[in-house]
Parts: structure tokens; C-alpha cells; sequence
């Protein structure tokens, strides 16, 4: 049982109060938007027409950073190499690669302090290799190590 | 690919915490805040994100799976590797040194600057002269210039861009200031930590991400340079270039303006006494909240004058910290500029709850250092109050230092530097953020002083320094959370001197059935509550009047809020509803004139489940 209920419209402020019921039942509405006021610029990394997007929020600054451009060479060799038969694993891009390692390592510390970001987790030596269990981790990352699959896929990390 | 064996532990926090540095970016930078998805509220899975995620999570993934595979395999390989003889003692990038603020330290980065010819500038633009020539420079280290080098850097690669900056910190986000950085550790709070991971800091990015002047110079790939604590002085639109406050000249080919602004100053306690002056303080930069909160905790009451955003957060943050505090608003309500009269009536309510003595409809006409060693406020009824500190938060006075010295234009009506659509105030000088009167087409001429339109529009400035040409058409949006009663979004103009319409959710009643018949007489006590009736104890004394109806504080729970201005919705604000901010933009962009606004409304508060209707 529901009912609405208007409030007199003195001045200019008109209220509204609705049950729950009435206002989750589909609303007739038409609306018009156009979409380069409802999208900020292109959507996502990857992009409809198959190039990728640096500027997307998710790179974050990533791509401006001490080794953004090495990275980004990397990253689109490897994407473009990836669509490529020939290269599917993206295994030609590996002098792209070691400029990019080269360049992390001189900027170790930034590069260290930007992936870290749990304290919680790094009390210990994050690179000791110890005789624990292995945790249960699914192989699919390993394999998009080597190659970055523009589709849909399974857990991105969310 | 080499075959390497990493600890599987490794390789998923490593991936963890690189997801959790790309859902936080994405968060950030787009308009679903980080800080809603902190406060775990805000359904942040809007639908044009989800492609998106999945996508740069596997590319970033992939980074960053392999660089921590490196580091790994360099830490295991450390006596005898190919790899370990790349170390810092090779890196040819001089850094600026953390804790030290290029200009101020003569041996360094100052030489370099006044004297740029003793530096070897191989590809220095102009030989000639000793000027230094930077491609990209950007007037002002704040949010706008961040998000301007990241899209400059998108989009041009190889870019060389150089901030100026006034203050001495790195460039940071402002929000936290007033907000996250009051609920953390004082420990924490010192060093503008706040957050779950508890690293997560106000600046963008460690002192070690920028260059200096001269190693920008040298960088064949461009980089991102900044200087700290210099001032820009003089602007040559013709020339391009720019004069600092030590005399260096820089030449330019693009440049923005995101200059920001200071806060005002209240007339009264900016003629007050100096013991006065030495317990005020004007919120807006890190040293203020340095300083109002080595304040705070060396005493007990403070009085907040402003009823405005930063004003009503900061108030309800000192009260969660304990304080006594005095909110004096001269408007009839917290975010009067803001909200409707019944909704800001509410919000006081809200806020006092908090603990808040919030005195309405006042304003400060004395300020003196009593006896007891505080500061006794007069106000407009007579009444004083004593207090430890004042902070003031009565607004943004935007830099526009350099029109006087540059012949730049300055809106009388706004404020701040006049720009076109496109943020361009003439050709090669954009402006962005706090400081830009700019055209908005579907809206007017605005200025706008909330956190994700410097975002955004520094991000517009920066696309257009590169050539894009596009125009101010993404609304930003702004939110407020005055913990833990008040959250919402706005977006548009949202002015409580136009005209609204409201629909909010009202909770199941209880007694209904036994109301039924008296539903009539309730319809027409409560519509004088809600009626646009003068001061606020008029407002509870009707309510109480009637012990059936529903409670003032549950009929706001949940709504939104078209605002009107010639038959067009030109700003929603969603009042506790969260994850609706696509639908808000829809109904701006289509102002909604044809439509019954009682099924717009309904668009906002359709489960997710039906959210396929479009």
C-alpha cells in the first residue's frame, strides 16, 4: 500500500515524497543526451576502434612517470604484436622490454613506493622466498603476462 | 621470455596492490571518487567504467607483473647478473632532492635557473639566447596541473613540461584537508596520510617523479620539471614568456594558468589585533592544516565562521576530534548557497547533532583577545563567545596577480581569468580550474570551485594544449559528506536561488493504517512544516505539534533535487543516493523541458537490476 504525497508549491520549492514502490517502478521518461557530454573523451584503455587510450584514469599517471614512455613503447608493442599472428605472445618486443627494466631500476625507489601501497602486507622481505604453502593464485595471470587480451575477460582485480 | 619462477605470494600482492593503485586512479579521476569508494558507499561500478577496468587492469597487470618479476629476479640474481649493473650511480637524471625546494638552495637548482648557459643544453630551442625554452609550462602546482601533464604526456609522449609552482610542497589533492585527514591518526595526519592502506597521501606524486629545470632540458623522451616556490611575476602572451620572482625568463610554446586562488579574509578579524590574527587561520593549503591542527590539539574550542562547504566539514570534523565548536553562518542554514531552505534547515540539524553549535543568521562584528587568553567574538545579536582559535572559510579570492602585469582579462562577475569555450584565453594560454571564468555552452558563463572540475577542466586544458581543440561539455560533479548524517552529489548549477524540485523517498510509515482516515489533516499539517516558512523553530514546533507524523530527520533520507532555470534542468543534486551520476548527466545534457520531472526523478532511484531501460 503506497501512497504519494505532494507538498503545496509556496515559493519555488516543490517536494515530493514517494513510497519506495512507486519510485523503482520504471519511469516513463524519454531522455536525449549527447554523449560527448556524458563520456569524458574515449572509453577505457583499449578503445572501440583497437588502439589504446594512455589517457584513460586508469593508467593513472603511470604513462607520465620516470619510465611512462619506455612503458608505454612496451606496452604498445606488445598489445599491437599481441593482435598480430606472428607474434601472439608479443615475444619481438623484448629489447623494448629491457629499456624499460633498465629504466625502472634507475628509478627503483619511485617505482617501489608507487606499487607498494599495503604496509600490512610488506612487514616482511616482499622478495624472500620462503617454504609456505603457495597460495592459490589462478594461472591466468601468468598468462597475461605476455600478452594483453583486449576482450573481456575474467577478474580484473575488482 | 626469459623463464622466471617468482613466489606465487608475491606475484598476487604485487597484482593486488598495482589493482587496488588502478582502482584508486580510476576512482580518483574520473567522477566516481575515491573517497566515496573509502567510505564504502558509493556504488562505484558505473557502466561506463566496467569495460574500461577490465581492459587497463590487464595492461597494468601486465606492468606490473613484470616489473615485479624483475625486481625479483634482480633481488634473487644480486651477485653476478647481467641486470645488476644498472644502478643509480648510472642514472643520468638529476632528480630534485627530496626535502630541499629548488630555488631556495643557491648551489643548485637556482644556478641552473638565472644562469642557464653554464648548463649544457644540448637541445635547447634557442641558442641563441639563454633563455630556457620549455615546450609545455603550467602556471601553478595544483590539481588542474596534474590532471593538464597527464593528458599532455597522453597524447604527446615525448612532452617536456614544466610546472611552476608557488607553494613549497609537491602538487596534492585538496579534499582530504577538510576531510579524511581529521578521521585518521594524528601520527598519520601529520604527514597528510590518510586511508585504508594508510600510504595514501595527499600528493600525486613523491618529489622524486619530477625533474628539475635542467634535466627536463637534457631528457630526449620529456618528462615532467617543477619548481617550487617560485612565483610568476609577468606573462608576455606575444612573446611567450614568462618572468619569475627571481628574474629568470622562461619561454613557452603552450601555457595554462592554474594559479588557484586564497582564501578571503573576514573584515573583522582582518583588523583585529594581532593576538587575534595569531589564532586565525584561513583554511586552504596544507600549512594551514598543519597549522589548525597543532592547534586543535593544544586546546579545546574553536569557532568556524563560514557555513559553506569547507566551513560545515571542517565543523564537523573538529567536533568528531572533540572540539567545542561554534559554526557562525550568516546565511538561515549550512550550504544555504547550496540547498533549498528545508533542505539546509535540515542539514543544521544534522550538523548540530554532530555536536556543532551552529548560530545561524549571525555574523562577527568584533573580535578581541580577552583576559583568559582567548579570542571573544562579538556577534550582530549582542552575543559573544570565547574561543581558543577561529577558522575562517568565507571563501576563495582567485589569483588573477598576473592580469595586471600580463593585460590578461579578469570576469568582474565571477572572478578569475576570462577564457572561451575551450578554456583559451588567447592563443598558446589556457586556464584552468579554481582560477577560469570559462563559457560553458549548454550552462552560461561560470566559475566553479570544487575539486573535480579542476580535474576535469585541467584535463580539457591539457588535451587542447595538444591540439584537440574541444570544448567544456562533461559536467564535473562535487560532493560533500558531513559525517556521518549528510552525503551527497551535485552536478551543474546547483543554487538554492533557483527554482527545484524535489522527490524524495519516504520511508514505510508504520502507523499507516490507523492513519487512513486523518491522512488529509496530516497532508496539510506537514505541508507547513515543509513550507518555506521563516526561522527554524517554526519549522520543529509544528512537527512536534503532531506526534503521528513522520520524524523531520527520516523524511529527507533519500532524494534528488532538479534545479530549474527557464523551464530546464540545469543541476541535480542526489541526496544519498549514490552510483546515479551517468543519469545526472543524461538530464542536463537534454535539460529535461519536455519531460514530467516526477519520472525523471524516477530514474534515480531505479535498482540496479533495471538499469537497462535506456
Amino acid at each position: 500500500m503506497s501512497y504519494c504525497r505532494e507538498e503545496g508549491k509556496d515559493g519555488k520549492d516543490r517536494i515530493v515524497f514517494v513510497s519506495r514502490e512507486e519510485l523503482t517502478s520504471p519511469s516513463e521518461a524519454l531522455i536525449a543526451s549527447e554523449e560527448e557530454e556524458v563520456q569524458d573523451g574515449p572509453a577505457g584503455f583499449v578503445q572501440p576502434n583497437g588502439e589504446l587510450n594512455f589517457g584513460c584514469p586508469c593508467v593513472g599517471g603511470l604513462h607520465a612517470g620516470p619510465c611512462g614512455y619506455e612503458m608505454r613503447e612496451f606496452i604498445s608493442c606488445n598489445f599491437y604484436n599481441s593482435k598480430d599472428q606472428e607474434d601472439p605472445r608479443g615475444q619481438n618486443c623484448e629489447d623494448k622490454m629491457f629499456t624499460m627494466m633498465q629504466c625502472i631500476d634507475k628509478h627503483e625507489e619511485y617505482y617501489k613506493h608507487k606499487m607498494s601501497s599495503d604496509p600490512e602486507e610488506e612487514e616482511e622481505d616482499p622478495f624472500a622466498i620462503t617454504d609456505e604453502q603457495e597460495d592459490e593464485v589462478s594461472t591466468s595471470h601468468i598468462e597475461v603476462s605476455s600478452s594483453i587480451v583486449p576482450d573481456d575477460s575474467t577478474t580484473a582485480g575488482r | 621470455m626469459h623463464r622466471l619462477v617468482p613466489s606465487s605470494r608475491v606475484f598476487s600482492r604485487s597484482i593486488t596492490s598495482l589493482s587496488r593503485h588502478i582502482q584508486q586512479n580510476n576512482c580518483y579521476t574520473c567522477h566516481h571518487l575515491c573517497v566515496r569508494c573509502l567510505s564504502n558507499r558509493s556504488d562505484y561500478k558505473g557502466k561506463q567504467n566496467d569495460g574500461s577496468f577490465k581492459h587497463t587492469g590487464y595492461a597494468a597487470m601486465a606492468a606490473t607483473s613484470l616489473v615485479s618479476l624483475y625486481m625479483l629476479v634482480k633481488s634473487l640474481r644480486r651477485d653476478d647478473d647481467q641486470w645488476s649493473c644498472y644502478n643509480t650511480a648510472c642514472c643520468q637524471t638529476r632528480h630534485v632532492v627530496p626535502g630541499i625546494v629548488p630555488g631556495k638552495e643557491p648551489s643548485s637548482a637556482a644556478e641552473g635557473e638565472s644562469n642557464p648557459s653554464q648548463t649544457e643544453q644540448t637541445d635547447d630551442k634557442t641558442p641563441e639566447s639563454w633563455t630556457p625554452f620549455y615546450k609545455y609550462l603550467i602556471v601553478g602546482g595544483g590539481t588542474s596541473s596534474v590532471s593538464a601533464y597527464r593528458a599532455i604526456k597522453a597524447r604527446d609522449p615525448k612532452a617536456k613540461i614544466l610546472i611552476i609552482g608557488e607553494e613549497p610542497d609537491v602538487p596534492y589533492e585538496r579534499p582530504p584537508l577538510s576531510k579524511e585527514l581529521w578521521f585518521v591518526d594524528s601520527a598519520l595526519a601529520k604527514d597528510y596520510k590518510f586511508g585504508k592502506s594508510k600510504r595514501e597521501n595527499v600528493f600525486y606524486e613523491p618529489r622524486s617523479f619530477y625533474l628539475s629545470p635542467e634535466a627536463l632540458q637534457k631528457a630526449e623522451i620529456g618528462g615532467v620539471g617543477l619548481i617550487s616556490g617560485k612565483k610568476v611575476v609577468k606573462l608576455d602572451g606575444q612573446q611567450k614568456k614568462v618572468w619569475l620572482n627571481d628574474g629568470t625568463e622562461i619561454l613557452y610554446d603552450k601555457c595554462l594558468l592554474a594559479t588557484g586562488g586564497r582564501p578571503k579574509n573576514h573584515p573583522v578579524m582582518e583588523a583585529a589585533e594581532k593576538e587575534v590574527q595569531d589564532r586565525t587561520i584561513l583554511f586552504r593549503n596544507t600549512s594551514d592544516f598543519t597549522r589548525l591542527h597543532e592547534a586543535v590539539e593544544g586546546s579545546r574550542s574553536v569557532a568556524i565562521i563560514g557555513g559553506g562547504f569547507l566551513g560545515s566539514e571542517l565543523a564537523c570534523a573538529l567536533g568528531f576530534k572533540g572540539m567545542k565548536v561554534y559554526q557562525i553562518i550568516q546565511e538561515k542554514g549550512n550550504l544555504g548557497t547550496v540547498l533549498p531552505e528545508y533542505l539546509s534547515k535540515h542539514t543544521t540539524e544534522k550538523v548540530q547533532e554532530s555536536g556543532v553549535d551552529v548560530l545561524t543568521s549571525q555574523t562577527v562584528t568584533d573580535a578581541q583577545f580577552n583576559a583568559d587568553q582567548q579570542v571573544e567574538l562579538t556577534l550582530d545579536n549582542g552575543n559573544k563567545i570565547s574561543v581558543d582559535n577561529v577558522v575562517v572559510c568565507v571563501g576563495l579570492e582567485p589569483n588573477v596577480d598576473l592580469a595586471k602585469t600580463s593585460n590578461l582579462e579578469v570576469d568582474e562577475k565571477h572572478g578569475g581569468f576570462r577564457v572561451n569555450a575551450e578554456l583559451e584565453a588567447m592563443s598558446g594560454l589556457w586556464v584552468a580550474g579554481d582560477v577560469s571564468c570559462f563559457y560553458d555552452i549548454k550552462l552560461g558563463r561560470r566559475r566553479i570551485e570544487h575539486h573535480n572540475h579542476a580535474w576535469v577542466s585541467g584535463k580539457l586544458a591539457g588535451e587542447n594544449m595538444t591540439g584537440a581543440s574541444k570544448m567544456y561539455r562533461y559536467q564535473s560533479i562535487f560532493w560533500s559528506d558531513l559525517e556521518p548524517y549528510v552525503s551527497f552529489q551535485a552536478i551543474g548549477i546547483v543554487d538554492s536561488n533557483l527554482e527545484t524540485y524535489a522527490v524524495f523517498e519516504r520511508p514505510p510509515e508504520k502507523k499507516k493504517k490507523k492513519k487512513a482516515t486523518e491522512s488529509s489533516t496530516e497532508i496539510a499539517e506537514n505541508s507547513k512544516v515543509v513550507k518555506q516558512s521563516a526561522g527554524t523553530s517554526q519549522f520543529s514546533t509544528e512537527v512536534s505539534k503532531d506526534p503521528k507524523s513522520v520524524e523531520p530527520k527520516e523524511e529527507f533520507n533519500k532524494g534528488v533535487i532538479f534545479y530549474l532555470r527557464g523551464g530546464s534542468i540545469v543541476g541535480v543534486l542526489m541526496w544519498n543516493i549514490s552510483g546515479k551520476i551517468y543519469r545526472a548527466r543524461q538530464v542536463i545534457s537534454d535539460g529535461c523541458r519536455d519531460e514530467d520531472l516526477y519520472e525523471v526523478a524516477k530514474l534515480f532511484f531505479a535498482p540496479k537490476k533495471q538499469r537497462q531501460e535506456d
